[in-house]
Parts: C-alpha cells; sequence; structure tokens
C-alpha cells in the first residue's frame, strides 16, 4: 500500500475531487495487478458477508468453548437506552460489528 | 500489504488465527507438495496445541490439507472427508522450540512418494508464515507465487535461478537466502510477481548441486 498515513489519502481526495474509497481502490489496483471489476466485486463480496452475518445471527450461537456468544444481542438492547455517550450510528456500527 | 490484509477474512470462524490461519497453512502445504496427500502428521505446539480443541485448528488443519480455503462450509467435516478418501493423519506434539506460540509441523507424504517437512506459523488476522521447509529456514507468506531452492552452499546457483527468471520475464518481489554451516545445505526463497513454468522448474531440479525444488503457485 502506497499509504502510510490518513492525510495522504485525504490530500490525493482533495486535489483530485475523488472519493477517499475511490483513492483506495485505485491503489489496490496497482498494488495487486487487477483490475476495476475483480477489486470492487472483491470488496462487494465482503460487504455481503457482513450483511449476511448480520440477518443469521442469533442471541443463542455459541463458540466451541461456550464463551463468546450472545453480546450483539446486548449491544442491540443497549442501542435502546437513552443515557448513552455516543450517538445511534456509532452504536449501530458496534452492534453489527460484534454480530 | 493491500486493503484486504486489512479488511477480512470472510472466514468459517471461530478464530482468524487459530481457525483461518490454520486452514491457510494446511492449503499451502499441499500446494508445496505438489501431489495429492497420501499421510498426514499434524504436529502442534505452543497456544495451537492448547487451545486448538476449542478453535477446531486440527480440522482446520486437515481442511486446508484437502485444498479447501478458510470460508468452506465443510471445514468441520474434513477429518470424515479426508478419511473417505484413505488420507491417513496422525496428531500429536511438535517437539519444537522458541517458534511462534501459534505453530504447527506438518510431515506430508504424498501419493507418488514425495515428501515435505514444513513448519507454519498463524501470525494473526489469517495471515501466515511458512517458517520451515525439510529442517531449513524459509520465510513466506503464501500470497505470491514463491519458488524455494535447496542447494549445496557454492558459488553459482543464485546466479543459475536468477537469469532463469530473468529468462523467463519472471519478477522477483522478495528474495532470501539462507545456509545451515558454510559449504553445507543451502536455500533460496523468492517470492515472484509471475508464475514460473513447469518446464523451467523441472529444469532447475536437474542441476547438479541442487538438491530439491518446491513451488507454491497460485494458480
Amino acid at each position: 500500500m502506497a499509504f502510510s498515513k490518513i492525510s495522504e489519502i485525504i490530500k490525493i481526495s482533495d486535489e483530485r475531487g475523488l472519493p477517499f474509497w475511490q483513492i483506495i481502490l485505485e491503489d489496490d489496483l496497482l498494488e495487486r495487478n487487477t483490475t476495476y471489476e475483480e477489486s470492487f466485486g472483491r470488496m462487494k463480496a465482503m460487504f455481503d458477508a457482513m450483511v449476511q452475518a448480520d440477518k443469521d445471527y442469533s442471541a443463542d450461537l455459541r463458540s466451541q468453548s461456550g464463551l463468546s456468544g450472545g453480546d450483539g444481542a446486548k449491544l442491540e438492547k443497549f442501542r435502546q437506552q437513552n443515557n448513552r455517550l455516543i450517538g445511534d450510528f456509532l452504536t449501530m456500527v458496534m452492534e453489527k460489528a460484534v454480530k | 500489504m493491500n486493503i484486504f490484509d486489512i479488511i477480512g477474512p470472510v472466514m468459517v470462524g471461530p478464530s482468524s488465527s487459530h481457525t483461518a490461519g490454520a486452514v491457510k497453512i494446511g492449503y499451502v502445504s499441499q500446494k508445496l507438495l505438489g501431489e495429492p496427500v497420501a499421510k498426514a502428521e499434524i504436529l502442534l505446539y505452543g497456544s495451537f496445541l492448547a487451545t486448538g480443541k476449542g478453535h477446531g485448528t486440527n480440522f482446520a488443519l486437515v481442511a486446508g490439507l484437502l485444498g479447501m480455503t478458510q470460508d468452506d462450509k465443510r471445514i468441520p467435516q474434513s477429518f470424515e472427508i479426508a478419511r473417505s478418501q484413505g488420507i491417513e493423519l496422525v496428531f500429536g506434539k511438535a517437539n519444537l522450540k522458541n517458534y511462534h506460540p501459534n505453530s504447527v509441523q506438518l510431515n506430508l507424504t504424498g501419493k507418488n512418494g514425495r515428501h515435505l517437512e514444513i513448519i507454519g506459523e498463524s501470525v494473526g488476522g489469517s495471515v501466515i508464515n511458512i517458517a520451515n521447509i525439510d529442517g531449513l529456514s524459509a520465510n513466506f507468506s503464501g500470497d505470491n507465487p514463491t519458488l524455494i531452492v535447496h542447494n549445496k552452499d557454492q558459488p553459482g546457483h543464485v546466479a543459475e535461478v536468477t537469469s532463469m527468471l530473468s529468462h523467463k520475464s519472471v519478477n522477483i518481489a522478495t528474495m532470501q537466502l539462507y545456509r545451515a554451516n558454510r559449504g553445507g545445505e543451502a536455500v533460496m526463497v523468492l517470492e515472484l510477481d509471475q508464475e514460473i513454468p513447469q518446464d523451467a522448474l523441472a529444469w532447475l531440479s536437474k542441476l547438479e548441486g541442487v538438491n530439491k525444488v518446491t513451488y507454491y503457485s497460485l494458480k
């Protein structure tokens, strides 16, 4: 990857008037010597997997040891509380990430 | 490093290092063997050994040896599938010192009699490192086509390999040289931007002073 700081990406994004994600995609095309379709398609497959994980989530799912599981449901409940320090968007991101 | 090292992997869990990384080690190892696996001795070390049961590490390693990738839903059935293919599996504890806590030694025998001993490390986020092949250091992740040449430590062999690659227009991304002792056994590990044609590999393995050629292909 050609970047070592976020500020480098933002600078290029501002200079060229292109969105942040497109700068990353262009770098990926060079780094892995691939096509726009392959890179975008691969990222889309990741996103689809994340959406599917959220759809298939069950609060009852546990790991083999029984130690992991159920935290996504806890965050979903937390999201309904009013006394949170952070807003709904960030809470949702946390909830979906853990699910 | 690329963006897909940061985002991902899509895997059958539970652990990206103990499960997905283990699948990858198995997968790279069977490709390095270059023929179907007839027998695999799987020796775990460190935290792989201690926590392997909960993480399904043995299932994951066998799945990789069967050619499955980390998102294959058949990973939990890998033992049955191996048995149905007549593959002999032996599990045990590795006799290693000072290796990465997530290490495994795989002693493989192929259907055509080829032997290979590999030590693989799972370093996190499904990234792996092949640390040792047949007792000699290596050091590659399996993200690029990789050529490993075991040869006698004497002048000329590096030039033979690099001029062959130049002749076939294969670019070298990284190159490492190790030796067991001066004048003894030496190894070259080259990660490449392009694949090496089969005829070039055959030519290389017949050279005087070249003991073994192992190749990891992305195809």
